[in-house]
């Protein structure tokens, strides 16, 4: 069974570089939160750091109401996946899955059993005794888990464990992941680059930006609400177009209506960005009318990438992405519109 | 054609200094005034039996010494905590590899001999009484200096080929529960087995060769094969014999890198 995780106002330097800021986080136990952000933003950082590699410079962090701060990383009952797998050459399959239970004095049948059971578990029945240059990287994807899991740890702690994996085997791996971590009950710290896999196996989301939280909360609220241009961005919202605040109103092309933005979503006027989704914006129809912001552009050029068309709309010197059902004319004037849901406005860096 | 040239030097150096000298040698082993025979190997093998077992005994136990020293400190170089100590240790292990055989010999003889400076120092703070102090001028002398000597070498390999493996691999065994001996027993020496092999092999081999040192620090007999090999020649000039016991050097020194080549074939066909 899992076990809750507290991270209080850490810090951690390299150095004279100062990595993580004052960062505060919790974790239920039983809980799998994704640290997600770009390179370099401290995510594997952080979880090095619950797990003991990293010595923190300031703050705690507790592990079940425990203080396990300066305890050094065999004593945490975190198991953690590496990203290069950290398999030894040297060790079998069945001898790795059984190294953390042999350091705990199990008998051999024990261990032998447990290994059978890991095996069964994770689809590598048959294969215990193979080293892993003779595994494909699916396979020593899930030997790494197996040894972590083997352990039966209360904290499970996933450094980018599928950046190695190809799409496809990525893809399933991720759901059985997940429900694996569900049905063992493990508190799961999982870090990654990847959105889509952070929102797929995530409870919440921790989006870290250059060594502080920049939010958290669960996927579907991070999804509909970012809080800052660097949250949209991260989460998809790539398209910027520049807007005017007037009051509590933002503005797009002129003779368009206003958009009526909520108080607490609402940036100071002047000058500001709207951030939107290229799934998420439409075509209009001349005089077609929308609860959301339009603007007047034309048609640069049409792709097909699949299912759909993906189309470049130029809106003054800028250039925008939108998906639509149809290919649209190259040059053709239309009216871009950005449904009040998916327009995400902030503050013009 | 240029490939050959470009390789000319290089087997002009091979041949004409190793490959001929070495040539006359194995020829001069069974040569006698009066043409070929194995008095010579017959003379080596009566006369200096208990000097090849000497050597055999002091070389092998140095290079095992060796070995585990390098172990332990590529280990700590590794797998250590203290910066301090990593950084004192990484800085000084390396400088007995500048220091020449002869002069390690002659500082040696200065520290382990009966009134050397280890015996005053540990009486002069109280550590040891006068009567308790020995001379270590004899085979223990050889062992310290070959060991002495060797360490820094044997563990340059060592220590290199374990700060070359993947960190991850250590921080998992860490992660698992394994305490340091562990990891370096469990995970790190399988990883760095041939390099140490190497290390020992080539150890070996240097230790098996050197005149200098079982001369300068103990000259009585029984004695290494290299100073009855030059006692053979100087006194004697008798080449015949000194030939014969270089070959049988040769013999041992090639059994060693024939059971390392061996495995590390076996090794690769895995």
């Amino acid at each position: 069974m899992g076990t809750s995780v507290e991270v209080d106002d850490l810090s951690v330097s390299f150095g004279r570089t100062s990595v993580l800021h004052g960062i505060s986080l919790s974790v239920a136990a039983g809980e799998f939160v994704a640290l997600l952000g770009p390179s370099g933003c401290g995510k594997t950082t952080l979880l090095r750091a619950i797990a003991g590699f990293v010595p923190p410079s300031a703050g705690r962090i507790r592990a079940g109401g425990q203080d396990i701060t300066r305890a050094p990383p065999e004593k945490r009952g975190a198991a953690m996946v590496f990203q290069s797998y950290a398999l030894w050459p040297h060790m079998t399959v069945a001898k790795t899955i059984g190294y953390g239970l042999k350091l705990r004095g199990w008998n051999s049948g024990r261990i032998d059993a447990k290994v059978e059971e890991m095996l069964r578990l994770l689809r590598l029945e048959g294969l215990g005794a193979r080293l892993p240059a003779q595994l494909s990287g699916g396979q020593r994807q899930r030997v790494a888990l197996g040894r972590a899991l083997a352990v039966d740890p209360a904290i499970l702690l996933l450094d980018e464990p599928m950046s190695n994996l190809d799409a496809r085997v990525r893809e399933g791996v991720r759901h059985e992941l997940r429900a694996l971590q569900q049905s063992l009950g493990i508190t799961a710290i999982h870090v990654t680059h990847d959105r889509e896999e952070a929102m797929i196996m995530a409870d919440r989301i921790v989006i870290l930006q250059e060594g502080r939280i920049a939010q958290a909360g669960t996927p579907e609220d991070l999804w509909a609400r970012p809080a800052s241009a660097y949250v949209a961005d991260f989460l998809g919202a790539t398209n910027r177009l520049p807007v005017r605040i007037q009051g509590s109103q933002a503005e797009a092309s002129p003779g368009e209506a206003p958009l009526d933005l909520a108080a607490d979503r609402s940036p100071p006027p002047g000058p500001a960005t709207v951030h939107f989704r290229p799934e998420e914006a439409r075509i209009l129809a001349a005089g077609e009318p929308l609860d959301g912001l339009v603007f007047r552009g034309t048609v640069a050029l049409s792709a097909y990438p699949g299912g759909r068309w993906r189309a470049s709309i130029r809106v003054g010197r800028d250039d925008v992405l939108v998906d639509v059902p149809d290919r649209l004319p190259e040059g053709a004037a239309v009216r871009l519109g950005i449904p009040s849901p998916a327009a995400h406005v902030f503050a013009a860096p | 054609m240029l490939p050959y040239l470009l390789l000319a030097p290089a087997l002009f150096v091979v041949g004409a200094f190793f490959l001929v000298p070495l040539a006359f040698s194995v020829g001069g082993a069974f040569e006698g005034p009066q043409g070929p025979t194995l008095a010579n190997l017959a003379n080596a093998a009566s006369l200096y039996r208990m000097d090849l077992l000497f050597t055999l005994l002091i070389v092998v136990a140095s290079t095992a010494l060796t070995g585990l020293g390098a172990v332990a400190i590529g280990g700590y170089l590794t797998l250590g905590r203290s910066k301090l100590a990593l950084r004192l240790l990484g800085a000084m292990y390396r400088w007995p590899l500048f220091i020449p055989f002869i002069v390690a010999a002659q500082a040696m003889r200065g520290f382990i001999g009966q009134n050397g400076l280890m015996n005053n120092t540990l009486v002069w703070i109280g550590l040891m009484p006068q009567e308790w102090a020995q001379s270590f001028l004899d085979w223990r002398g050889i062992v310290i200096t070959f060991v002495w000597k060797q360490l820094p070498f044997a563990t340059l390999l060592v220590a290199g080929a374990m700060a070359a493996l993947d960190r991850s691999g250590i921080e998992a065994a860490q992660n698992l529960g394994a305490n340091r001996l562990r990891i370096l027993i469990g995970i790190v020496i399988p990883q760095v087995a041939r390099n140490i092999m190497v290390a020992l092999v080539l150890s070996f081999v240097t230790m098996m060769s050197v005149l200098s040192v079982p001369m300068m620090i103990s000259g009585q007999s029984p004695t290494m094969l290299t100073v009855a090999m030059a006692w053979r020649i100087n006194s004697f000039g008798d080449y015949g014999t000194a030939n014969a016991l270089g070959l049988v050097s040769c013999v041992m020194t090639g059994l060693v890198a024939w059971v390392w080549l061996r495995q590390a074939a076996a090794e690769r066909a895995r």
